[in-house]
């Protein structure tokens, strides 16, 4: 009992002392009333770094200060919107400190965005956004203006999303920019955005949009708890949030969607799903997300349904093409080869004849060749980039073909691997490790290796399940009802009798246990 | 969080777990000598399967699913003995399938390989899939079973040309005898009511549900590979280590000249379903009858090693350690699973009911 009671006497003490050191960090974030306290405070927490722009003004003998980050804010709207108003304004003598606070505030600032701040964190943070802040002299509040100016990458075509008959605009690095993309395409009131912050350092800004209708609160609050347990210090892009989000299995597939395309999240958003959106880049997330989305595109939507169908078919095949294609080959053609008609049989073995390797070797290398240039010709500049494919292509192919180095079905073989993978790009990160692993199985096990790395690869997407969603939901688990967007793209008189809800499909349990 | 599969995920799961034996079915080994027996007692054995497990249906007719639960209710010695029954049955389907995996591996499809090596190879995936747990392989068998119908329709497609009726025999000789050795054969071989007793409570359907579907999938399926076997091999079919591998071998398919490796790695992959199957409940009961509580999957590598051990073995020398086939030949171990047990099981229950109806009187 005495020890009990010791034990819970030092707990208290404990958290008493603890209690004190945050309200003494506290009140050492408080912004004071000297102006001249303020400014030393906030030059020396950014240890008078050269961007940040402190004007003092001296209104009817109170002393103003007016900080800017250089190169964040619209100088303009600035002068135009407050300084002038400020600067011209006759305020007589007997003004008191709060007359021009209530001034500044009501009167001459007319952004959206104003607000009163009472700590250096927040100061800090909307500076860094692009805010203006105003401290008067004796009083211990600060108004923060949104005047933000920074130049940014104006509104183009996605880079990796192109389409074909869909919208041309992509999103772009601003946040604020990107919402009021989406925004501009819902024109409903249930559609939600949710800023956070992530980053201990970096601060950046976050969104999460939903339409509140669509949307399983269970999962939202999930998608909140996962955020805010990041315990990153830099968030720079939507990449660094990815495998926070993303299922606990080990697995080469993600369960978590990216799209620079703002209609692309509209679509998913509708469908239930949360995108999170990240400042500073044109990525955005989408949570949960399906194997079987790599395979859809907003064009499906614009072209006629057997026409998409057909796409769709293409692209399934094109997937199974880019993995196993060189290790089927490979394993084939060594283990195999009673397999091949006659004809073809004779071309592929008249074809090694001249080479001094065995097959798994030569696809190992072409395959790593091939990798090399897709990466070179992927981070140079484009008009370099089209010389590598070029160097690539017709110079190292052919010439390792002439030299016989290589035989020419396992150039045709590569040269098909590489296009088919193009074809669902979202999935290329994926294809690339596994078709080197299929490869070096095929070359080992032959068809045996191939069904048994086959089974290992279908086994882990079946297990990846994120937020309750089966990765391969609508497959396995079998869904008939989301079947009519699948394989098929039925028609829009078919797709608008039933909104498709991400909760509402067979196997998933988003919801399991909520009221 | 409970795993919950289908009904559907379910009978997919037993069904290809159960063609395993079908498309690995070896009539050489067995005393036969009409191969048109293969396909009556196919047929028969769907009816007489129905009879076998009428005391599980009584069992478990109720929703209590749970048949190791149940036991352990009524008795906790019991509880044991039961759950020790099942580990070990489940411990030999395990072995038995490897060995017989093994075999088919080394003598259809790469006769220079090691034993070693497919056996190392295969329960190594097998591992993996039962560390991804039941509701992994239960959907990666639902996409598997329809790639299963599809090559099945390969097969009667392509084949149908080199089937011949005539060679569906009256059987002669010994009628009766041959086809009940074949029914006897067919249900010793039906483990997986054995795996869907112990899977039932995380399935979200009844038992007779499940049975019904997946007795007369099966069935269909049996009955179907076994026709097509004997309508193009005839008697040949006697003859063969493994006929419906025959089958696909002398197919021919267009620019695809021989399909036999293209089953063949299909049904390595039947054989996974099984195997990581086996392993997934085998760890359960393990871990029931040690009451392990960390998940750490000590017993899962253990069950492993045992399979990997004495499958390697019995490769070694087929002849010499021919008890374990023998033991599952002899319908006596699935008959106390599927018949004895649920009956004791039934008798308790009903002895409890007595003793809980007579307190209430008394008082």
């Amino acid at each position: 009992m005495f020890d009990f009671m010791k034990k819970m006497s030092y707990k208290s003490r404990i958290l008493n002392t603890e209690k004190r050191q945050d309200d003494l960090i506290s009140l050492e974030n408080k912004l004071r009333k000297s102006l001249t306290d303020n400014l030393i405070i906030l030059r020396n927490k950014c240890d008078n770094t050269t961007d940040l722009n402190i004007r003092e003004i001296n209104i009817s003998g109170i002393d103003v200060a007016m900080i800017i980050m250089e190169g964040m804010v619209n100088l303009q709207v600035l002068a135009t919107m407050v300084l002038d108003k400020i600067l011209l304004k006759d305020f007589g003598d007997n003004i008191s400190n709060e007359d021009i606070y209530d001034y500044i505030e009501k009167e001459t600032l007319t952004a959206a965005d104003l607000k009163d701040s009472y700590e250096f964190d927040e100061v800090f943070k909307f500076l860094m956004s692009g805010f203006v802040v105003f401290l008067i002299d004796g009083i211990d509040r600060a108004i923060v203006m949104g005047a933000q100016g920074f130049s940014f990458r104006s509104i183009s075509e996605p880079s990796s999303e192109v389409n074909e008959k869909g919208s041309r605009e992509g999103f772009t690095e601003p946040l604020r920019i990107n919402m009021t993309m989406v925004r501009r395409r819902i024109k409903d009131p249930r559609l939600k955005f949710e800023l956070m912050s992530v980053g201990s350092i970096s601060k950046t800004d976050i969104c999460l949009v939903y339409m509140t209708n669509a949307v399983s609160k269970k999962l939202l609050r999930e998608i909140r708890h996962k955020l805010t347990q990041t315990d990153l210090e830099v968030v720079l892009t939507s990449g660094y949030l990815q495998p926070f989000l993303e299922s606990k299995t080990a697995t080469l597939f993600s369960d978590v969607g990216f799209t620079e395309r703002p209609d692309t999240l509209c679509a998913k958003i509708q469908e239930g799903r949360v995108a999170i959106m990240v400042d500073g880049t044109p990525f955005s997330l989408i949570v949960p997300y399906l194997f079987t989305e790599n395979f859809q595109s907003i064009d499906d939507y614009a072209h006629k349904p057997y026409y998409a169908t057909f796409i769709r078919s293409i692209k399934y095949v094109s997937f199974i093409m880019s993995i196993l294609l060189p290790g089927m080959y490979v394993a084939i053609g060594t283990f195999h080869p009673e397999l091949f008609p006659d004809s073809l049989l004779f071309n592929i073995v008249s074809a090694q004849e001249t080479t001094p390797f065995p097959l798994v070797l030569e696809a190992l290398v072409i395959h790593f060749m091939y990798e090399i240039m897709r990466e070179a010709g992927l981070r140079l500049p484009r008009p370099v980039g089209h010389a590598v494919s070029i160097v690539g292509a017709l110079v190292i192919g052919d010439a390792s073909v002439t030299a016989g180095l290589v035989g020419s079905p396992m150039v045709l073989v590569v040269a098909l691997t590489a296009i088919s993978s193009f074809v669902v790009p979202s999935l290329h990160e994926a294809i690339s490790v596994l078709r080197f692993a299929f490869i070096v199985i095929g070359g080992t096990l032959g068809l045996y290796g191939i069904a048994l790395g086959g089974a290992v690869v279908l086994t882990n997407a079946c297990a990846l399940q994120a937020f309750g969603v089966p990765y391969l939901t609508s497959i396995a688990p079998f869904s008939i009802f989301s079947m009519r967007d699948v394989f098929v793209r039925r028609s829009f008189k078919v797709l608008q009798k039933q909104t498709m809800n991400i909760k509402d499909l067979n196997g998933v349990n988003i919801d399991k246990g909520e009221e | 969080m409970k795993i919950q599969i289908s009904t559907a995920q379910a009978v997919m799961l037993l069904v290809l777990s159960r063609m395993f034996r079908t498309v690995t079915y070896s009539p050489m080994f067995e005393d036969l000598t009409e191969a048109s027996a293969i396909v009556y007692a196919d047929i028969i054995s769907i009816f007489v399967t129905l009879i076998i497990i009428l005391p599980l249906f009584i069992l478990l007719r109720n929703g209590q699913d749970d048949i190791l639960l149940e036991s352990t209710k009524c008795s906790r010695k019991l509880g044991k003995v039961v759950m020790v029954y099942y580990f070990l049955l489940i411990m030999l389907v395990l072995i038995n399938t490897t060995s017989r995996f093994e075999a088919f591996m080394s003598n259809a499809i790469f006769p220079n390989i090691s034993s070693l090596t497919v056996i190392i190879s295969f329960l190594l995936v097998c591992l993996y899939g039962a560390k991804m747990g039941f509701e992994a392989i239960s959907r990666a068998s639902s996409i598997l079973f329809v790639i299963f119908i599809i090559s099945l329709i390969f097969i009667f497609g392509f084949s149908f040309e080199k089937m011949h009726l005539v060679n569906l025999k009256p059987i002669i000789d010994k009628p009766i005898s041959t086809v009940y050795e074949l029914v006897v054969h067919n249900i010793s071989h039906n483990m997986e009511f054995v795996l869907l007793v112990l899977f039932l409570p995380k399935v979200k359907g009844t038992f007779s549900k499940i049975t019904l579907w997946y007795i007369f999938i099966s069935g269909i399926f049996i009955t179907l590979v076994g026709s097509i076997t004997v309508l193009i091999l005839g008697d040949f079919t006697l003859n063969q280590i493994f006929p419906f591998f025959s089958i696909a071998s002398i197919m021919e398919g267009g620019t695809i000249q021989r399909m036999d490796s293209i089953h063949m790695a299909l049904w390595v992959l039947i054989s996974y379903v099984r195997v990581t199957l086996c392993l997934i409940l085998a760890n359960e009961v393990l871990r029931k009858i040690t009451g392990a509580k960390n998940k750490n999957g000590k017993e899962l590598i253990v069950i492993v090693g045992i399979t990997a051990i004495v499958s390697y073995f019995i490769t070694l020398d087929y002849d010499s350690i021919k008890w374990i086939p023998n033991i599952v030949n002899t319908f006596v171990p699935i008959f106390i699973a599927t018949f004895v047990i649920p009956i004791i099981l039934l008798i308790f229950r009903r002895k409890n009911k007595n003793e809980i109806k007579k307190v209430n009187d008394n008082n």
